[in-house]
């Protein structure tokens, strides 16, 4: 398909009015450019066929996580969907399942957020004057770093949440999100907050909850892995069980730089500035 | 009360009543949502059997109401040898994806270390070991029914070289 070609496809949303407690299911035809995203569909909806659709969404570029719907069956973020590379005549949007529905497409994450809250994501130390007026870094090893850094990824659109099967038989369950990030910061070395957040994911709606379909996993727009944090999480869990340990030393504060550094004897001075610092702002002032 | 609770919210429930539903256009399922279904499935199935079959055997107190409980189940012949080969396939089905379940739950097998994300983010979950393994599982299970198919059968009478 050529740049300017346009091309009509026909929106199938289901929609919900709370007023009248009533769902239905509403077609828009929509001419698609190439490069148009769904956000982009919504907007030419509001503005040139029906401004009663209920809508959201924020960044319109995969970074704050706010417009996760059902497209085409598979939980997906709106803003991040091309409409001509799902192939289909038809495109069928429909709101988040797992999440009760505020109107249309909205859904309430409260209790999403609720349950991210509950698994404490936040490094714990035991020295909180030092985490509080920080002297320098805890020390972490780029290994270490690369180890954890995948969960830190999330951005809390909860699409793995809907693509879970278990919380429609246990509404309370943790769920993929909330445990990846207590995983994230229960191998974090820096976190001394373990015996907390065992407390939490070892219970019954915890990680024991996870029957491993692997749902998370492949609809992550940011390529987080939820499902293999969890299947870690239990082993370490039972390691943890096993070996009697309950508590983790935290990384310690990396020591204070030395004063000077002297340069070693026989290496060569570097040679001198071509364009001396302050010269080099006033060029970039006057730019 | 705040304005937002006092909105009547649609509860929306996922899972497999969602999915069976013609309405909702049929979600892409990884291979091991389908293994769940059919391990919860099967394990339902075994553990309904297990219950019969204590209740039935319970009920035998002496040789002549053995024999009496065996004579009426063997008159719906037919029935009875299927039941045992969906039993069979069951069992088989249920005890090898037991086996890759423990691997990858409680040992963390054959689902890679994380790593740092990279595009186009195809997750290590989805394609490391426990994927081939669990065609093995398929594999080994269609195989094991088939069998015992011809072996059920064949007692019976059904089916013959």
């Amino acid at each position: 398909m050529s740049k300017g070609e346009v091309k009509n496809i026909t929106f199938r949303i289901k929609r919900y009015d709370p007023e009248k407690g009533k769902t239905w299911w509403q077609e828009y035809k929509v001419p698609v450019r190439r490069g148009m995203t769904l956000v982009d569909v919504y907007l030419y909806i509001k503005e040139n066929l029906d401004p009663s659709l209920a809508v959201r969404y924020s960044c319109r570029m995969g970074i704050c996580g706010s417009c996760g719907v059902v497209i085409n069956g598979k939980p997906s973020l709106a803003c991040e969907t091309q409409i001509l590379e799902l192939g289909t005549d038809v495109v069928t949007v429909e709101p988040l399942p797992n999440y009760p529905v505020v109107r249309d497409l909205v859904v309430d994450f409260t209790g999403f957020f609720e349950k991210h809250r509950m698994v404490k994501p936040y490094l714990i130390r035991r020295d909180v004057e030092e985490q509080e007026n920080p002297t320098r870094e805890y020390r972490m090893l780029p290994e270490e770093y690369d180890y954890m850094v995948q969960f830190s990824y999330c951005i809390k659109c909860g699409l793995c949440y809907a693509a879970c099967p278990v919380p429609a038989i246990d509404s309370k369950f943790l769920g993929p999100q909330a445990l990846a990030q207590a995983f994230r910061y229960m191998i974090d070395v820096r976190d001394e907050g373990l015996k907390e957040r065992v407390l939490v994911v070892d219970s019954e709606h915890g990680c024991w909850r996870c029957h491993f379909a692997d749902a998370c996993s492949a609809v992550c727009p940011k390529g987080i892995d939820p499902a293999q944090g969890i299947q870690l999480l239990r082993r370490m869990l039972i390691s943890m069980r096993l070996s009697g340990v309950k508590e983790k030393k935290g990384s310690p504060v990396m020591p204070p730089m030395p004063p000077e550094t002297k340069p070693k004897p026989g290496v060569k001075a570097p040679p001198p500035r071509t364009v001396k610092p302050e010269e080099a702002m006033k060029r970039i002032v006057k730019e | 009360m705040s304005r937002r609770d006092k909105v009547k919210k649609l509860p929306n429930k996922g899972g497999l009543s969602r999915h069976l539903n013609p309405e909702y256009p049929k979600t892409e399922w990884t291979a091991e949502k389908w293994a769940f279904i059919l391990h919860r499935l099967t394990g339902l199935f075994i553990i309904f059997y297990l219950l019969a079959h204590i209740w039935v055997t319970g009920h035998a107190t002496s040789p002549e109401s053995w024999s009496s409980i065996m004579s009426t189940l063997h008159t719906y012949k037919w029935l009875e040898t299927t039941g045992e080969w969906l039993l069979w396939g069951a069992i088989v089905f249920h005890g090898l994806n037991g086996i890759r379940l423990i691997l990858v739950e409680a040992l963390g097998w054959g689902i890679g270390r994380p790593h740092r994300p990279i595009p186009p983010y195809l997750p290590y979950s989805n394609r490391s070991a426990q994927r081939p393994l669990l065609w093995l599982v398929v594999a080994l299970t269609l195989i094991a029914w088939i069998v015992g198919g011809v072996i059920l059968y064949q007692d019976v009478g059904l089916i013959s070289w």
